[in-house]
């Protein structure tokens, strides 16, 4: 027997951490940070961003058992395979797919409207860019252009350095002194609602748990995550306290624009904050369409190859091995999106919806750790929560009624009571019937197609002897 | 369970297949990667190298590979005669892989492309 073999490279630790970090990063989680601020009195939106943090390390305990059973790119997939069955996975985890196109699409608009800001374009300009933005992340991802290792740190510890320091600089200005910063301790159903929204400013954090194929010990994923946690708590936290501190957060001026974070570079240290603020927007976006837009694209071909998809997302291009046709569809969603968040505004809608499913996605995971405890209490795990399925039930508990405190929107100006509720249960209505309806049938035509290939492998002496017994 | 010499034939079977396809040969131009295929049934492995578009196979590792792909011998022996989907494999965590993803779409498009070559 062979000794085991290990990888020529492995990512280090200093990857796993900026990848969960940089995966949540996206250009709207400003905009959920301003949302946040302006639910709670005061400065005091630390509060629901500690607690949303804290929450998130209960998924993050989940994903990281679960990424110890089934340390594999294809993720939430498998797990919720395995726990439930194929049609549960199916119907969940094209709901997170989902959640890609919409933060993609958001944040190609915040980008075109923060450039178009930078710049002192008319607004019509952010259409432009926006389109602009997804036709580059479209080409770059069609030649397999990543942004990986060195390069990856770079940016999102550069992005996060620059956040943090702004925020600072911002609250200096009135020397540090904060406002009412208990407030949101009087008002727990507005800040049940801010930790919801919180709930999709932390999320996407879990998607370093493909990494663990490329990485040389398993537990560097989980260390990682909660790492990640940490650093976003502390720039979202500063950068939403430093908002409310320095801005009026409550101002529609504020609340309605679709670059917050320029209005506080902009306060904060003049035009040279404008230009700083964009470079961190362009940051995120790089990180979520480098990141999130692969992903994506990478699980609607696997889900094609699958059989579970129509064949047009399995066409591959032969020379840089891109599965082009799911890179364009993504790119036509995402700026679907994007055009309908430009001429509605409704961006807290979209911020509402990810928070929704978000919150779904997490509610399934602690199910998933559940359930496997006591379907398969015998697999390996390198990582298990302490303390028995309190951990997930806990999860389910929680991110059940921050699901249902999203989704009726109840202190959300701009958003009508339910309309999230109402288009998230649209939405996994949708891809139910899909799942139940249609994907039979493209798994039969695959089947007729197969049935009509020669098997290859040739048939052995033994199978013979066994086939004439 | 297929044995080290059947898994040692599709391997051969999938390089002849590779170079037959115009497609496939495109493909692996501007990939470079050491894959160490192993049986885990069987406790051994096969090294396939893919450097400026040769492919070859020998047996056993001698280097440290870019990907590694794991399964018993009988899934791979089916995935690599192009009988089996290696995709659904590894989804449904019968296969599994160690190394990026760059690489592991590489090999799945070459896979599909003999795939497509052999069913014209």
């Amino acid at each position: 027997m062979n000794s085991p073999v290990s990888l020529r490279r492995v990512l280090g630790f200093r990857t796993v951490v900026s990848t969960s970090t940089g995966l949540a990063y996206a250009a709207i989680s400003f905009l959920g940070c301003i949302q946040i601020a302006s639910m709670l009195g005061g400065d005091s939106s630390w509060i629901a961003f500690v607690l949303a943090a804290v929450l998130a390390g209960l998924a993050a305990l989940c994903f990281s058992e679960l990424n110890a059973m089934y340390p594999s790119a294809a993720g939430a997939r498998l797990y919720l395979k395995e726990a439930f069955n194929e049609n549960v996975s199916l119907i969940i985890t094209f709901g997170y797919m989902l959640t890609v196109v919409l933060v993609s699409g958001a944040d190609s608009y915040i980008v075109g409207s923060a450039i178009t800001y930078a710049f002192g374009l008319p607004g019509w300009a952010s259409l432009i860019w926006m389109v602009a933005l997804l036709a580059l992340a479209m080409g770059t991802n069609l030649r397999g252009i990543r942004i990986a290792g060195l390069l990856q740190d770079i940016t999102t510890y550069g992005l996060l350095t620059f956040a943090i320091v702004i925020s600072i600089i911002a609250l200096s200005r009135h020397g540090f002194q904060l406002r009412q910063p208990f407030a949101a301790l009087s008002h727990p159903v507005a800040l049940v609602n801010a930790v919801a929204v919180g709930v999709f400013v932390f999320s996407a954090f879990e998607w370093v748990t493909p990494l663990s194929e490329e990485i040389a010990d398993i537990r560097l994923i989980p260390k990682g995550m909660f790492i990640a946690l940490g650093l976003l708590l502390l720039s979202y936290g500063l950068f939403a306290v430093a908002a409310s501190n320095l801005l009026d957060v409550h101002a529609s001026a504020v609340i309605d624009s679709p670059v917050p974070q320029m209005l506080l570079g902009q306060a904060a240290l003049g035009q040279m904050g404008n230009w700083l603020m964009l470079i961190v927007t362009i940051c995120t976006a790089i990180m979520t369409f480098n990141g999130g837009f692969a992903t994506a694209s990478r699980f609607l071909y696997a889900t094609a190859r699958e059989d579970t998809l129509p064949p047009l997302f399995a066409r591959l291009s032969s020379t840089y091995a891109v599965p082009y046709m799911a890179v364009i569809v993504l790119a036509l969603c995402s700026a679907l999106i994007a055009v309908g968040v430009f001429l509605t505004n409704q961006f807290q809608l979209l911020i509402l919806i990810g928070a929704v499913l978000e919150a779904v996605i997490y509610v399934m995971v602690g199910l998933c750790v559940w359930r496997l405890r006591r379907r398969k209490p015998d697999v390996v795990r390198t990582f298990r929560i302490r303390g028995g399925s309190i951990v997930a039930l806990l999860t389910v508990g929680v991110f059940g009624l921050l699901a249902m405190a999203a989704s009726l929107a109840s202190d959300t100006p701009g958003v009508m009571v339910g309309v999230p509720l109402l288009i998230t249960l649209a939405l996994f209505l949708v891809s139910t019937l899909y799942v139940l309806c249609i994907v039979p049938r493209i798994r039969a035509a695959a089947e007729a197609r197969r049935a009509s290939t020669k098997r290859r492998r040739p048939i052995r002496d033994r199978e013979e002897t066994t086939l004439k017994d | 369970m297929a044995t080290y010499e059947e898994l040692r034939e599709a391997l051969a079977d999938y390089v002849e297949q590779a170079y037959k396809s115009k497609r496939v040969m495109r493909s692996l131009r501007h990939w470079n990667c050491l894959i160490y295929i192993e049986a885990i049934d069987l406790g051994c492995g096969y090294s396939m190298q893919i450097r400026d578009s040769q492919v070859t196979v020998h047996d056993g590792s001698n280097e440290q590979p870019d990907l590694i792909v794991q399964g018993n011998s009988e899934d791979l022996a089916n995935i690599f005669w192009c009988d089996a989907n290696p995709v659904s494999a590894y989804m449904q965590g019968v296969i599994k892989t160690k190394g990026p993803q760059d690489h592991v779409m590489r090999l799945d498009a070459v896979s599909l492309l003999i795939f497509l070559e052999l069913n014209k």
